[in-house]
């Protein structure tokens, strides 16, 4: 009689399929910044997803119309995300120098100096994220070796621009300081350096067997998905679609110093991180180019005027394409600025990716799409 | 409905301006996710009128479009999450941030109910 | 000092929430764990679980969503505790002050005990800023903790405050 009503109960429940709820977030030991994430399990098997990302709304779109003028812009906006600084900041100036009409005067030095901030920001997200995702597949050793070599670019940052974090090195119209003789001969050598470190963490993701068979086949994004959702950055580039705001848009000197885009066609886990690994090669052999190219000089010119007409400007952040928009008025402050960031972009195939995995495969999956919640919140 | 190409010095973008009951159509008409990249959505208050605006990149020749339409303060405005799957998260920003009665929206996304209401509004304030 | 206040300072666990920074200040603590700066030689961990924490580490200007959370959190850290604001927006809003979804600053919400400024706080500072809060925490008990203003705003009546008091003793 016991086990009839027991089974009855059971027969009901896998009727009305009753999902057991696992909260992840907002605050959560494998996550540095504040996301919250709902999720409906099946035998540890995700059903349905329900996500928060704006914990770090702070309202920097309003502030820029605002509090801040056309100048202090790239400052402010550098602070949007701490990871993806000079992403923010260069494109932001550009966007600025385009409504006030200068951008065609912006001298090389200047364009080069910016090339280079953005791709060492680009090496050390990379590393950072590739050592986290190490970390949540509980390979801590790797995560510790990968942190340590990036504090490498972290002291490149520092002895160039003067902070780790937040370079502030570009403004309107230029950049801020130049890079002398003496210092470039410094990072020259530690560009080989980091190559070797980035040649250990490839083989680490090619050939360690602990990583590789967690990591692949692990939520895979198609070509036609990646597509038709949209999708940004290395992200969209492991789908195999041809797709970087490098070569898409002009603010700098890439299409003169060639460049070449890094894709692959698995659209695992494992070829997202790789792509990203890969990139790595090309940002070094960017910065290379971009001293050898350019010789110490001019490095900005005098702004005089106010933002009067409406510009959009693309670039390629670590995490893919980030898109500002400005109407000038004619006065100190711009009448809209619009920020739409890469995680933005990424977010909304999330729960479609995430949709029918494995619970205790949802952390590596999740650090693999790289999301950035304060570029998300603004 | 003419597409006007982006003008040097002025703007680099090109634009189409519509109205509220055709953008679903335009948009169906251009967008081609093998063609056409979106970019994102957004909104714009001049302080008598708001503006709708979808952002979308021609792959084939790399030029930023514009899809705008007008519209009074109140009125309902279509969504377009099921032509183009990806805009429903940034609809619901817009939403939250404009106070714009936008098809699907979901109360408090961005915004928290301490916080104040439609921030980015400049005319025909909301409450608090 | 008893035995445990001894034990406490040795091995102090630190809980590190984001409160809507620009996550500078929260890479920079986790670099703080890393080879270069090791900060397990005082013999801290970073534990994401508030109630094993003695050190509450606070990034980020407090946004209104971030809000209860943070009074949540502290609340659930046992007595006694520290709690060190890291970064400029941490101690007083920062870049981010009046704008519209910003509480201006952590200690408009929770009792800050140390204050590490900086835009990204450096990880030196970062250690110093929590060894220097390793030398509060020796100093406070169970006995000596004061109520914070928010609670005391919740809790008009001198009876419900001494309720309060007994249960956070008894963490």
């Amino acid at each position: 009689m016991a086990s009839e009503s027991k089974n009855k109960t059971r027969e009901i429940q896998i009727k009305e399929k009753v999902y057991t709820t696992i909260p992840f977030g907002s605050q959560h030991v494998a996550l540095p910044e504040p996301i919250k994430f709902i999720f409906d399990t099946e035998n540890e098997i995700v059903k349905e997803i329900k996500f928060d990302i704006a914990y770090v709304h702070r309202g920097i779109e309003k502030a820029l119309t605002t509090m801040f003028d056309f100048r202090k812009a790239p400052y402010v906006v550098g602070r949007v995300c701490g990871i993806c600084s000079a992403a923010h900041t260069i494109p932001c100036a550009v966007v600025m120098e385009r409504a006030i009409g200068i951008d065609r005067e912006i001298p090389d030095r200047a364009k080069a100096i910016r090339m280079i901030a953005l791709e060492i920001n680009r090496l050390q997200s990379h590393f950072l994220i590739n050592g986290h995702l190490a970390e949540v597949c509980g390979y801590e050793n790797v995560f510790m070796h990968i942190w340590r070599d990036r504090e490498m670019i972290m002291d490149l940052a520092d002895m160039l621009f003067g902070n780790r974090v937040q370079y502030d090195v570009v403004c309107v119209g230029g950049v801020n300081r130049d890079i002398p003789k003496d210092k470039e001969r410094v990072l020259l050598d530690k560009l080989n350096e980091i190559e070797k470190s980035v040649e250990f963490m490839e083989k680490i993701f090619t050939k360690d067997r602990t990583l590789v068979s967690r990591l692949k086949g692990l939520g895979v994004v198609s070509k036609e998905m990646a597509l038709e959702y949209g999708i940004v950055g290395p992200m969209a580039r492991a789908s195999g679609v041809k797709t970087d705001c490098r070569v898409e848009d002009d603010w700098g000197l890439y299409k003169d110093l060639g460049f070449e885009m890094v894709t692959m066609e698995e659209g695992d886990s494992l070829a997202r991180c790789l792509v990203r690994v890969r990139e790595c090669y090309e940002s070094i052999r960017i910065i290379r180019e971009a001293i050898k190219s350019t010789e110490e000089g001019e490095i900005s010119i005098k702004v005089t005027a106010n933002p009067k007409y409406e510009a959009v400007c693309r670039n390629e952040a670590p995490r893919g394409e980030l898109f500002y928009y400005v109407k000038g008025t004619g006065g100190i402050m711009p009448d809209r600025v619009r920020i739409r960031t890469p995680t933005l972009a990424n977010i909304p195939i999330l729960p479609e990716v995430m949709k029918d995995v494995s619970y205790n495969d949802i952390p590596p999956l999740l650090m693999s799409f790289d999301p950035c919640i304060a570029c998300t919140g603004r | 409905m003419k597409e006007l190409p982006p003008e040097k010095g002025i703007r680099n973008f090109s634009v189409i301006e519509t109205t509220l009951e055709k953008i679903r159509e335009k948009i169906r008409e251009i967008y081609d996710p093998k063609k056409v990249h979106y970019i994102g959505v957004d909104a714009y208050d001049d302080g008598n009128k708001m503006e709708i605006r979808y952002w979308f990149l021609k792959k084939e020749s790399n030029v930023v479009l514009l899809v705008k339409a007008p519209f009074d303060y109140g009125e309902k405005v279509p969504s377009i999450s099921d032509i183009v799957k990806p805009a429903f998260v940034q609809e619901w920003e817009i939403a939250d941030l404009f106070g714009i009665n936008i098809e699907g929206r979901v109360e408090n996304f961005f915004l928290t109910p301490e916080s104040p209401r439609a921030p980015l509004r400049r005319g025909d304030k909301l409450g608090k | 000092m008893s035995i445990f206040a001894l034990s406490r300072v040795k091995s102090p666990w630190i809980l590190h929430y984001d409160t809507g920074g620009c996550n500078g200040c929260d890479i920079e603590i986790l670099a703080v764990l890393t080879p270069r700066y090791d900060v397990e030689r005082f013999g801290m961990i970073n534990r994401g679980n508030p109630k094993q924490a003695d050190v509450f580490l606070v990034t980020g200007p407090v946004t209104k969503r971030c809000r209860e959370r943070l009074i949540n959190l502290y609340l659930q850290v046992p007595e006694p505790k520290v709690v060190v604001a890291v970064g400029s927006c941490a101690c007083d809003g920062g870049v981010f002050r009046n704008m519209y979804n910003v509480e201006n600053g952590v200690d408009k919400v929770i009792p800050v005990d140390v204050y590490v400024p900086g835009c990204a706080a450096r990880p030196h500072q970062i250690i110093d800023g929590v060894v220097k809060a390793l030398e509060i925490l020796s100093k406070k008990t169970k006995e000596n903790i004061e109520l914070p203003e928010y609670i005391k705003e919740r809790f008009p009546s001198l009876n419900d405050r001494r309720k309060v008091l007994e249960e956070m003793r008894k963490r």
